[in-house]
């Protein structure tokens, strides 16, 4: 028992200090200052917005990509995937009326999903670098501009992250904590991973990528759900890098009804399943700094939230009397330890994006007892749901998230 | 008054802190531990700039660490592990009240020397409130620039500077503003104090014939206020280039 207890402790004391790393690297790249970069040239762009049924954010969504301000050749494709509302009705209004719009109607195909429409949205342009953003999002004027400026100046940049901020961050509990959550990716996974190896992360929408490199790739993976965790594994496989613009901003909705964030994270789930399968059998996947986004994904999806579990299971055993008395490790401190960097990395976030206020402090504090523990009904879903395909040799259909209607 | 009731319930909270952290810390190894307080608090009170924050975050994690590693050693009993926590707890918490305090105070003496500078810029001219601060001048004499040289309009500049050497620029220069405002339509010819030396009028929509008329005026306004023959400040009058501050410069460049 002894033993079995010890080489998880092992696993705590990794992930934790590995955290912990993180979190101070990830201050530290906030910290230190970004060189200002303008460009003499400007590269073309298209910016791909896959869309399936977004009629409630189509025009504020087409209202920012206008708002845009970006000195080169910029055009907007809205790839319409067999949408039945009023998404088309709004995308010709603006392609009417402005040039920098086009409407595109993508053809019925299998599977559904975003990569295969992203696949035809880049059959049918040809720009140096193409950009994706969600059919929700809202960028700032200017965050094109800062992503192909450290996209063309960083050392082996294929591309550029942005981030992704919530835009209806206080309408309820959920959404506060989705933020949160939100935030302290940005600077853990991307602030912090930048700092320490150099590897930036994709994170779906607000990315900036070169043509030539997602050619070299063979376009996206039709069949992987999380495909921006996807291709982030083949990008730096090659051995590029994706810088993370902290300047770049976008805003998007998250999910407002528990409903909807349950479908739509085991979608995600289902893909880093997916992904930690290929992993598996992909050795590439397992070199260079590639190896640094395997072990994290193993970390995050798979180490975490066993853990988890494991230090819910050791609470509920403790609260009905069994106390691991004979036990040589110090059990009440490990799970002390993981609820402490797990709040410092929140506090943290919040600090750094001058959000901490004492709702949102306080909503910070309990996170670790509420949302995190979502996460092992998430694993356990997902893994049914991926089992359940397997067994019937069944495709896993893409669940595209629900929208609200946001005043602006 | 909000502002110094929280720093004081943060001093409050940081003594009752200490003092509770100084009755538990009666375990001999522990209260080596607490001796990192010293340099840390010493450290952030010397910086007290953005980076504390980042020594506040490895102190928390740092220590969380120490006292794993004495529980895992010691093999410490249910009882002594919570007992760190609560130590632990109580540390965290006194440094960062702490590092709230030296925020919150940086933060009222940045606005207080950021106060200062504005009323030392604002007391350098005098309190007319009709009078423009130097900056809005600017301001409003490029938008008056830019719609004159659209209707192809000229515009002309008095510019009336005192001597550095003088004894009663503070007089000269009420005077000048006085008079300025009395006889100039202070919404249409603008009027600002360039320091405490230099007084100027920009008249818009006239050429230098229509600018010596307007010195006329302002001269007769002026010699009923001062006695001497000879005025104590130097009158120039100057066609506006791209913009007033142009227009001096190459004032300066002629001088020279």
């Amino acid at each position: 028992m002894n033993l079995v207890l010890n080489v998880i402790m092992a696993i705590f004391w990794l992930l934790l200090l590995y955290y912990s790393y993180l979190t101070i690297a990830g201050i530290l790249d906030r910290y230190g200052r970004k060189q200002p970069v303008t460009l003499t040239e400007y590269p073309s762009i298209a910016i791909l917005i896959p869309a399936h049924n977004e009629g409630i954010v189509m025009r504020q969504t087409l209202e920012a990509m206008m708002g845009i301000e970006y000195p080169g050749k910029l055009d907007v494709f809205l790839l319409d995937d067999q949408s039945q509302d009023e998404t088309q009705e709004i995308a010709l209004e603006f392609t009417t009326m402005f040039s920098r719009v086009h409407y595109i109607h993508v053809p019925k195909g299998e599977p559904i999903g975003k990569s295969r429409v992203l696949n035809y949205g880049l059959s049918i342009t040809d720009s140096e670098y193409f950009l994706i953003f969600d059919a929700d999002n809202q960028p700032k004027a200017d965050t094109v501009t800062r992503l192909v400026e450290q996209a063309m100046t960083q050392k082996n940049a294929c591309g550029a992250v942005g981030i992704v901020k919530t835009i209806n961050a206080t309408t309820n509990l959920l959404t506060r904590m989705i933020a949160i959550e939100f935030q302290v990716f940005q600077l853990i996974m991307q602030s912090g991973r930048w700092k320490a190896f150099k590897t930036g992360s994709l994170a779906g929408t607000n990315m900036l990528l070169k043509r030539d490199v997602i050619e070299e790739l063979g376009g996206y993976d039709p069949y992987a759900l999380a495909e921006d965790a996807e291709l982030t594994m083949r990008i730096t496989a090659l051995g590029y890098t994706l810088p993370v613009v902290y300047e770049a901003e976008t805003w998007e909705q998250e999910p407002e009804t528990m409903k909807v964030y349950m479908k739509q994270r085991t979608r995600w789930m289902l893909g880093n399943i997916y992904l930690l399968e290929k992993s598996l059998r992909t050795r590439d996947f397992w070199k260079g700094s590639t190896l640094v986004h395997s072990l994290q994904h193993i970390m995050t999806y798979l180490l975490f939230i066993f853990l988890l579990l494991i230090s819910d299971i050791v609470l509920i055993l403790g609260l009905f009397g069994y106390a691991f008395d004979e036990a040589t490790t110090p059990l009440i401190m490990f799970w002390f330890m993981t609820y402490l960097v797990y709040t410092i990395q929140i506090l943290a976030a919040q600090e750094l994006e001058g959000t901490a206020t004492p709702k949102n402090v306080l909503v910070g504090l309990i996170m670790y007892f509420t949302y995190a523990q979502l996460f092992v009904i998430l694993l356990f879903r997902g893994m049914y749901a991926y089992l359940k395909s397997k067994v019937r040799k069944e495709v896993i259909v893409w669940d595209k998230t629900k929208r609200v209607k946001i005043e602006s | 008054m909000r502002r110094y009731a929280l720093s004081l319930l943060l001093l409050v909270g940081l003594l009752a802190t200490v003092l509770v952290l100084y009755q538990m810390t009666f375990d001999i190894t522990t209260s080596i531990l607490h001796f990192l307080l010293v340099p840390v608090l010493i450290i952030m009170t010397l910086l007290n700039g953005r980076k504390n924050f980042l020594i506040l975050i490895s102190y928390v994690l740092i220590m969380g660490f120490l006292y794993l590693i004495l529980s895992w050693y010691n093999e410490a009993s249910n009882e002594r592990q919570l007992s760190y926590i609560g130590q632990h707890l109580l540390s965290s918490v006194g440094v960062f009240l702490y590092w709230l305090f030296l925020r919150q105070l940086r933060s009222v003496f940045e606005e207080n020397a950021s106060l200062q500078k504005r009323v030392a810029l604002l007391e350098g001219f005098s309190a007319s409130p009709q009078l423009l601060s130097y900056s809005e001048f600017l301001d409003r004499t490029d938008f008056l620039i830019a719609g004159a040289n659209r209707r192809q309009e000229q515009n002309m500049l008095l510019h009336l500077q005192i001597p550095y050497a003088s004894l009663n620029k503070k007089t000269i220069m009420q005077q000048l503003t006085d008079a300025g405002l009395k006889v100039f339509r202070a919404h249409y010819d603008v009027m600002s104090q360039r320091n405490r030396q230099e007084f100027i009028i920009f008249l818009q929509n006239t050429d230098h014939r229509g600018a010596e008329i307007a010195w006329q005026r302002y001269e007769d306004e002026l010699r009923q206020r001062f006695t001497v023959l000879a005025f104590p400040f130097q009158i120039e009058i100057l066609p506006v280039k791209s913009s007033v501050e142009e227009t001096l410069k190459q004032r300066k460049v002629v001088d020279q």
